[in-house]
């Protein structure tokens, strides 16, 4: 018996190795745990204490100082701003919209309206046109119409208030608000009345020709006595010569 | 000594949801007309020509179609002002010089959205296979 042991004992134990694994380890999205073991593991995982906030922390900030940090200068805003600036500084006259909410293809079709007469309708958003016309001294009086909703601008090279108007009728969305006509600014109102002014050209005769009223007329009243005098002189010779 | 605490869970979400609030229960139904009045150049004019933009928005004029605006664009720097001329014949004038975009939404919607007539409920009769069948078999 003690032989039977003693050889058992000295038999090498020799380990079976059975391989089970046939793919690789899911590492990267393994398998969600039974609901026990999930609820225990949950139960188990460390709590540490959060650092505590001081009193001053814990209350409401006043929003000043939450206020966010200006924005960084903006390079392609600034090439925007030029553009802008070049535009206004192109056309003689320059017509300034209200632009409410409108769809793609109509403000599309808008600026077809504003291309045929020979016109270019330009949307340019706030902040550029504020750095555009905050800059410019010319331009400075355009800052209070910024402020609010969008504009856009229509670019042209002559005065054409009625034909803008009457775009206008058909997209009304856009709503004429000003204008700029030879670098003087309009007011809605008084672009109205521009339009029943004559073109420079007459207007320049016209005063020229007021001008010279004043002139003719004051020769003709100075003329006058000496005139009245000189052909009641020759009534008179010829009274004079039929006596004879 | 810390300013007690308000009441309040967190801030308030900002003037611009506010005015999407506003604009999500505002009605056109009531109104057959609605002028708005300002001048560009007045100092005060932003917040309506705000209300202008926000008023011809779409999804509001969905809710009225036949509701006529109107612009009016005014060069003596008075004091802007809205006129709606209702259905049923009453006249509301909003002076809207000292009053904000949100302001006005808001008095809009305590004024005049509660005249609007309730939403009318579309009947739909209910079709079943049976009376479908029978109808069928009639013919």
């Amino acid at each position: 018996m003690s032989s039977l042991t003693q050889a058992l004992l000295q038999v090498r134990w020799q380990p079976s190795i059975q391989f089970v694994r046939y793919r690789r380890i899911n590492i990267q999205k393994p398998r969600p745990p039974h609901y026990v073991r999930k609820l225990v593991l949950h139960v188990c995982e460390p709590q540490y204490e959060k650092p505590k906030k001081s009193i001053q922390e814990l209350c409401l900030r006043p929003v000043f100082l939450t206020k966010k940090q200006k924005v960084e200068e903006n390079p392609f805003q600034t090439l925007l701003a030029r553009d802008l600036v070049n535009w206004c500084e192109k056309s003689n006259c320059i017509y300034i919209f209200q632009q409410n909410s409108i769809t793609g293809p109509d403000i599309f079709k808008a600026k077809v309206l504003f291309k045929r007469q020979q016109m270019a309708l330009q949307k340019y958003d706030r902040p550029t046109m504020e750095e555009a016309f905050s800059s410019n001294d010319k331009y400075k009086a355009l800052l209070p119409l910024i402020v609010g909703s969008p504009l856009s601008l229509a670019f042209g090279s002559e005065p054409q208030v009625s034909t803008v108007l009457k775009i206008c009728r058909k997209v009304p969305e856009l709503i004429l608000l000003a204008g700029i006509f030879d670098n003087r600014l309009l007011s809605r109102s008084e672009m109205m009345e521009y339009t029943y002014f004559p073109n420079l050209q007459t207007a320049q005769a016209q005063l020229v020709s007021v001008l010279n009223s004043a002139a003719t007329q004051l020769v003709q009243n100075m003329n006058q006595h000496q005139q009245t005098l000189v052909g009641h002189l020759e009534k008179h010779v010829e009274l004079k010569s039929e006596d004879k | 000594m810390s300013v007690p605490f308000s009441g309040t869970i967190g801030r308030s979400r900002g003037i611009v949801d506010a005015i999407h609030k506003q604009l999500r229960l505002l009605n056109l139904k009531p109104v057959g007309r609605i002028a708005i009045k300002f001048d560009p150049f007045g100092s005060k004019a932003s917040e309506t020509r705000n209300f202008l933009f926000h008023i011809t928005l779409p999804k509001v004029r969905e809710t009225n179609p036949e509701c006529v605006i109107k612009t009016e664009i005014l060069s003596d720097r008075s004091d802007p002002n809205v006129e709606f001329k209702l259905r049923n014949g009453e006249k509301v004038i909003f002076k809207a010089g000292n009053l904000t975009t949100l302001e006005l939404l808001q008095l809009y919607n305590k004024h005049i959205t509660p005249l609007a007539p309730p939403p009318e409920e579309a009947s739909i009769a209910i079709v079943t296979k049976a009376s479908k069948t029978k109808g069928s078999r009639r013919k």
